[in-house]
């Protein structure tokens, strides 16, 4: 189990300087995460998804390197990017064929401001589910963050692509969260593996259509 | 030799090499439906624990191992279990190659049914949440057809299988919590929220429960039946682990509750929809709605009768779903208005086919003479005797099913006489065993269903 002081994200020895150091560096991982998973709601172009969805993980990296070591954190850095690598390798096949029609700028617009009013939300009510999960408050942004924006990426739209990048987002939400609380090597592994098996069920699922019969 | 490696590894590696080797259709087949009926067939008779003479030799099948730090422990009593999942997987082998699906089923099928062992062997069982989740992973690619469109049902079903994860992990973190301080009022409700959200994903409890009859109408339903009669058996034996495993947990009446009122609300929601339904192949997915709902609703009870309802009605509903599914695949039903045709007139048609689906369907409403009928009565009594205002509930689903199943029983029975076609042999056999099965558990329950009590031993601390 990961001790945490509830204000300062603190480590046994070490300096108050690296103690600066590493809550930026939290804090990096924060915007890093804000910013890619809100572009992720409204952005169409597929490899601009999968981009977000490579950065987004390494603001989990930023975010999970605070509380365990960074081996263990390469892992779901690693994992997090083999995923968005097997959608890109496959959905990626398929931008250059005609689309569908381009967004709609009031499409765009809700996304967008629903998107900010749940980042209202998970700011304002961070201090409440602290209660229940007692790890520093930028881990519950973050987490919250990632969750609800998934959640949201799921929720409204159908293709595969941005369903199979919203779960993995609400998933990566919730291994920010749990990270700080538990650091099990199998725990860890086995999430990687349930990370990549998603990003692979991804990948079989948009080629499928075009295997034969068999 | 221990348990976990012959009714886990082996079955997994065994499943992978076929995999390889899935081009060839004949030994793949072969080898996959006798490897599993050999397989169930040890683990009901070969004892786990005990020394085993033969001879001059003397074996013994340990009970646990360590993999990777982690205990994966097989008592004796979970040995009806692991004979269930195996016998039951070749059942629907046998389903698959008469779909001619059997390439690829049958191997992933092995890999999912050492994969449902582990997932209650494991210790601690929160990593029994990231087993299923792989073992919902592999499910997608039966589920799928290849050069098939990809369906809503699909998705949903993967998406909520796999935000049931975390809220079980998150348990398996509040539990270690509230074991070091049991008198923390807001940490067992915690505890008790994320359990229920846990499971309430995983077993599809309203209004996360839209994913079964998706799943059901779409695509191949030998594939869907199979996951819909193993992945909730095997969830509500995880659930009675986790009962067993913490007393605070066990003496919490807000559980019990919270898990009786989902059940209602299951036996509701299914009842309603069933009776709506001309879709034959939702109505199966309503059917397990329902099965499932009188499971929490026996679990919510906390007595011994309802505990060993959960164990004794594991066969009649394996059975009842596995002839209901096969029938459907004999038919052409599908979702469109001609594919809904296909059963009219069914009877005249493919008898056999039809006598397998009224059995089936009849069977999981608690007809009398078949399999639940006498479980379920039981069970009705015991509801009524702790909460009569239930019996409400429990008439509007088991009545809203009926509603369901006499319409396609009209169905079936209506339409010109056509000339007889042709059924499979092998299916007429399955059907002739399993009604006859059906017909004993209905009449003679203590006879054939009393030794799956046993199971319960391996939960000692449940009432």
């Amino acid at each position: 189990m990961v001790s945490f002081d509830l204000n300062v994200i603190n480590f046994s020895g070490g300096q108050r300087s690296n103690q600066v150091r590493f809550e930026l560096i939290a804090y990096f991982g924060l915007f890093l995460i804000i910013t890619s998973s809100m572009i992720n709601l409204f952005l169409q172009s597929k490899r601009g998804m999968i981009i977000c969805l490579a950065v987004q993980y390494l603001g989990v990296f930023f975010l999970v390197i605070q509380a365990w070591s960074v081996g263990l954190s390469a892992v779901k850095l690693i994992a997090g990017w083999m995923a968005a690598t097997f959608l890109g390798a496959t959905h990626m096949i398929n931008e250059s064929k005609s689309e569908e029609n381009p967004p709609k700028t009031s499409g765009i617009l809700f996304k967008v401001s629903t998107g900010l009013f749940i980042l209202l939300i998970v700011f304002g009510s961070a201090g409440s589910v602290r209660t229940l999960i007692p790890v520093p408050l930028v881990f519950i942004w973050a987490g919250m963050t990632l969750i609800c924006l998934g959640f949201l990426q799921m929720a409204t739209s159908g293709k595969l692509l941005k369903v199979m990048i919203g779960l993995l987002t609400t998933l990566s939400g919730f291994e920010v969260m749990y990270s700080a609380v538990e650091n099990s090597v199998l725990v860890a592994g086995l999430q990687a593996v349930v990370v990549i098996g998603i990003a692979l069920i991804g990948a079989y699922l948009a080629i499928l259509p075009e295997l034969d019969r068999s | 030799m221990n348990a976990p490696i012959l009714y886990i590894f082996i079955p997994a590696v065994t499943g992978i090499t076929l995999f390889f080797l899935r081009k060839k259709s004949i030994l793949v087949q072969s080898i996959g439906i006798g490897f599993s009926f050999l397989w169930g067939l040890l683990g009901f008779t070969l004892p786990i624990g005990e020394v085993i003479t033969t001879g001059e030799s003397a074996l013994k099948i340990a009970s646990s191992t360590a993999v990777l730090g982690r205990n994966l422990t097989i008592l004796d009593s979970d040995r009806s279990v692991i004979g269930i999942i195996f016998i039951f997987s070749a059942l629907w082998y046998v389903g698959a190659v008469l779909k001619k699906i059997g390439n690829h089923f049958i191997p992933i099928g092995l890999i999912i049914s050492g994969l449902l062992i582990a997932a209650v062997a494991i210790e601690p069982f929160l990593y029994a949440a990231l087993i299923l989740a792989i073992i919902v992973l592999l499910s997608i690619v039966i589920l799928t057809e290849r050069g098939a469109r990809i369906e809503a049902g699909i998705l949903r079903y993967l998406v909520f299988q796999m935000l049931g994860v975390p809220f079980i992990l998150l348990t398996g973190w509040v539990l270690t919590v509230a074991g070091v301080n049991p008198s923390d009022e807001l940490v067992l409700f915690q505890a008790i929220l994320f359990i229920i959200l846990g499971f309430a994903f995983w077993l599809g409890i309203f209004p996360f429960h839209t994913w079964i009859p998706m799943l059901a109408s779409e695509g191949n339903i030998i594939a869907s039946g199979f996951i819909f009669s193993m992945l909730p058996s095997m969830t509500l034996l995880m659930l009675l682990d986790y009962i067993n495993t913490y007393s605070w947990l066990r003496d919490s009446q807000l559980f019990f509750q919270a898990l009786f009122v989902c059940g209602i609300i299951m036996l509701i929601t299914g009842g309603v929809w069933a009776a709506t339904q001309n879709n034959l192949k939702k109505l199966l997915g309503y059917a397990v709605i329902i099965e499932t709902g009188f499971a929490l609703i026996a679990i919510g009870l906390n007595t011994q009768a309802g505990y060993e309802y959960v164990v004794m009605a594991l066969i009649p509903r394996l059975l009842a779903v596995l002839l209901a599914s096969f029938a459907i695949s004999q038919t052409n039903f599908n979702s469109s208005k001609e594919g809904q045709v296909a059963i009219e007139g069914l009877f005249f048609r493919k008898p056999w086919t039809a006598s397998a689906l009224l059995a089936g369907l009849f069977s999981l409403a608690g007809m009398p003479l078949l399999g639940n009928f006498p479980l379920r009565l039981q069970l009705v009594d015991q509801t009524f005797q702790l909460h009569p205002e239930a019996i409400i509930s429990i008439a509007i689903g088991i009545s809203g099913f009926l509603i369901g199943c006499s319409k396609i029983s009209t169905q079936i029975c209506r339409g010109p006489s056509a000339s007889r076609e042709k059924e499979s042999r092998i299916f007429i056999f399955i059907t002739i065993s399993t009604i006859i099965l059906l017909l004993c558990m209905g009449l003679f329950p203590n006879l054939l269903l009393s030794n799956l009590v046993n199971i319960l031993t391996g939960f000692p601390f449940l009432k």
